[in-house]
C-alpha cells in the first residue's frame, strides 16, 4: 500500500491472516483504542472485514482499504486530528 | 475512506435473523415427534399425505426459515444489496411459522380443507413478501461474483417452487383441478426446491464463508462459475425432459450436469478443508464434512434410482439430501452465525473498554459437540429404520431427532440470552 499516512505516522501492523472471527476485529479495535495521535494501524487480512467498518465509523476513525486479488486486503486506519 | 463495493452498517437488527434461526429447531422437534408417533407408516410411499407433511416440516419449517434468516442477514453484508421494507421480515416470519403449522396440520388431518386453505394463504403471502424484498435487493446487484448469481438463482427457484407448490396445494384443498400431470409437477417442484433453492444457496454461501470461517484459501472462482452453470443447466434441462416426456435415459442425462457440479463442489471443498492454514477441528467443520459426504451419497442414489426404482431409494435420497446434507450444514452454520451475531451486536462496541467474551463463551463447544453426536445418531438410526422397516427403530430415530433439535434450540436460546456487561 502506498499512502501519505505512511510518511506522516508510525504504523502498527496487525496481521490477522491466520485468525478466526471475531479475533481480527478484537485485535484491530484494541490496537486503535490505544493508538497515539502520531500512529496509525495497518490491518492485514484475507477478506473485507465488513463488520469492522461501522465500528470504525462509530469511533470517528479514517480508513483506506486496498484489495489484492481474492485472498488479501490491507486496511489502514488513523484518527484525523485536524 | 474507501470501502470498495461495501455498504456500511446495513446489517439487520439482531432480532430479525434470530427469530428465523431459533424457530427452525422447533419444527425439527415437531418432525421428530411425528416420526416417533407414526413410525413406519411414514416411510411406505412418498405420496402418503403424512409423509408430505413430514417433508414440509423439514423443508418449510427448518430449511426455509434458516435460509430466509440467512438471506436477510447476508444479502446486505456479503453482496451489498439493500433489503427494502426490512420490518416486513417479522411478518414473513410469523406467516411462515403459522402457515407451515396449518399446512402440515391440514395434511395430517386427511387433507382438512380449512387448515390447508389457511396454511396456503399464509405461506403464499409470506413467500411473496419475501420474494419481493429479496428480488429488489438482489437484482440491483451485478451478478459479477458467483455468490451473487447463486443467490439470484436460489430466489428464482423459490418462486418456481412456490408457484408449483401452490398449484399442488390448491388441488389438495379442492380449489381447482390441475390440467397437468401431477407427477411431472412434483418432479419440477422437487428439482427447483432441492437443487435451485437449497443447493444453490448452500453452495453460493459456501464459496464465500468457507475460506473466512476455516482459514482456507479462496474457493477457485473459475470452479465456482462452472458449478453454478452446471446446476443451472440441469434446472433448465431436467424439467424440460420431464415435460416433454423424453423418458428415463434422457432424464438421467439431464441430471448429469448437476451431479458433476455438486461432485465438483464437494471435492473442491474437501480439498480446501485439507489444506486449511490452521487445522482446528470444531463441530461446524464436522457438520460440513457430514453434509458433503451425504450430498455425494445422495447423488449416487439419484443415479441408481432410475435403474432400480423403488420407494426405499427415494426415502434414502430424502434422508441423505435433506437430513444429511441440508439440515446438517444449516445446523452447523447456526453454530458459527448465532454466536458471531451475539458478539457483534452486543460486545464488539465494548472491545478495548471491558473484557469481551470469546465465541466459545457464548456457545460452548462441548455442548455443540454433544448435539452433533445426537444428530449423527439420528441420521444412522433413521437410515437403519428405513432399510429394515422396523417400526421401533424408526420411532427411536424420531425421538432422537426431537432430542437433537431440542438440544439445538436450547443451545441457541441460551447463546442469545447473554447480557451485555455494564461499562
Amino acid at each position: 500500500m502506498n499512502h501519505k499516512i505512511f510518511k506522516e505516522r508510525s504504523v502498527i501492523t496487525v496481521d490477522c491472516r491466520e485468525m478466526f472471527p471475531p479475533e481480527p476485529m478484537v485485535k484491530v479495535l484494541e490496537a486503535v483504542e490505544t493508538m497515539a495521535s502520531h500512529e496509525a494501524v495497518l490491518m492485514l487480512h484475507r477478506h473485507n472485514p465488513v463488520h469492522l467498518f461501522p465500528k470504525l465509523a462509530e469511533r470517528k476513525l479514517e480508513f483506506h482499504l486496498e484489495e489484492h486479488g481474492d485472498d488479501s486486503i490491507e486496511l489502514l486506519i488513523w484518527r484525523d486530528d485536524s | 475512506m474507501k470501502t470498495g463495493s461495501l455498504h456500511l452498517d446495513q446489517a439487520p437488527p439482531e432480532d430479525i435473523p434470530f427469530r428465523f434461526f431459533l424457530s427452525a429447531p422447533l419444527f425439527g422437534i415437531m418432525a421428530g415427534c411425528l416420526i416417533a408417533f407414526r413410525g413406519n407408516s411414514l416411510f411406505l410411499t412418498t405420496w402418503h399425505m403424512e409423509t408430505v407433511a413430514l417433508t414440509h416440516l423439514i423443508t418449510l419449517g427448518w430449511l426455509a426459515l434458516i435460509m430466509m434468516g440467512a438471506f436477510y442477514q447476508m444479502v446486505p453484508v456479503l453482496v451489498g444489496g439493500h433489503v427494502p421494507y426490512l420490518p416486513l421480515a417479522r411478518i414473513v416470519h410469523g406467516g411462515m411459522i403459522s402457515g407451515t403449522f396449518f399446512f402440515a396440520g391440514g395434511l395430517l388431518r386427511s387433507n382438512e380443507q380449512n387448515l390447508l386453505t389457511i396454511g396456503g394463504v399464509l405461506l403464499s403471502i409470506s413467500i411473496l413478501l419475501f420474494l419481493i424484498q429479496l428480488t429488489i435487493a438482489l437484482f440491483r446487484v451485478k451478478p459479477n461474483r458467483p455468490t451473487v448469481l447463486a443467490m439470484q438463482v436460489s430466489i428464482i427457484s423459490l418462486a418456481v417452487v412456490a408457484v408449483l407448490g401452490g398449484l399442488l396445494l390448491g388441488q389438495l384443498a379442492g380449489w381447482w383441478v390441475l390440467p397437468f400431470n401431477r407427477e411431472i409437477m412434483k418432479g419440477i417442484h422437487l428439482t427447483f426446491g432441492l437443487l435451485g433453492w437449497i443447493g444453490c444457496l448452500i453452495m453460493g454461501v459456501g464459496f464465500h464463508v468457507i475460506p473466512m470461517f476455516y482459514l482456507a484459501t479462496s474457493f477457485p472462482v473459475k470452479q465456482s462459475w462452472w458449478i453454478l452453470y452446471l446446476l443451472i443447466a440441469t434446472l433448465v434441462l431436467f424439467p424440460l425432459s420431464l415435460v416433454m416426456e423424453w423418458g428415463t435415459i434422457w432424464n438421467i442425462i439431464m441430471l448429469l450436469p448437476a451431479v458433476a457440479g455438486s461432485g465438483l463442489f464437494v471435492l473442491t471443498l474437501l480439498d480446501l478443508f485439507r489444506k486449511r492454514k490452521r487445522k482446528v477441528v470444531d463441530t461446524t467443520l464436522r457438520y460440513w464434512q457430514l453434509g458433503l459426504l451425504s450430498l455425494l451419497l445422495s447423488l449416487l442414489v439419484c443415479l441408481v434410482y432410475p435403474w432400480f426404482p423403488n420407494q426405499d431409494l427415494l426415502f434414502f435420497f430424502g434422508l441423505l439430501f435433506l437430513m444429511g446434507f441440508a439440515v446438517s450444514i444449516t445446523n452447523g452454520m447456526l453454530y458459527k452465525i448465532v454466536p458471531f451475531l451475539v458478539w457483534l451486536h452486543r460486545f464488539s462496541s465494548l472491545v478495548g473498554k471491558v473484557r469481551v467474551p470469546f465465541m466459545s463463551d457464548i456457545t460452548p463447544a462441548a455442548k455443540t459437540h454433544q448435539q452433533f453426536l445426537l444428530s449423527v445418531a439420528t441420521f444412522v438410526v433413521l437410515a437403519i429404520g428405513i432399510a429394515s422397516h422396523q417400526n421401533w427403530i424408526i420411532q427411536l430415530g424420531g425421538m432422537l431427532l426431537a432430542g437433537s433439535s431440542g438440544m439445538l434450540f436450547g443451545i441457541l436460546y441460551l447463546s442469545t440470552r447473554i447480557k451485555v456487561p455494564e461499562v
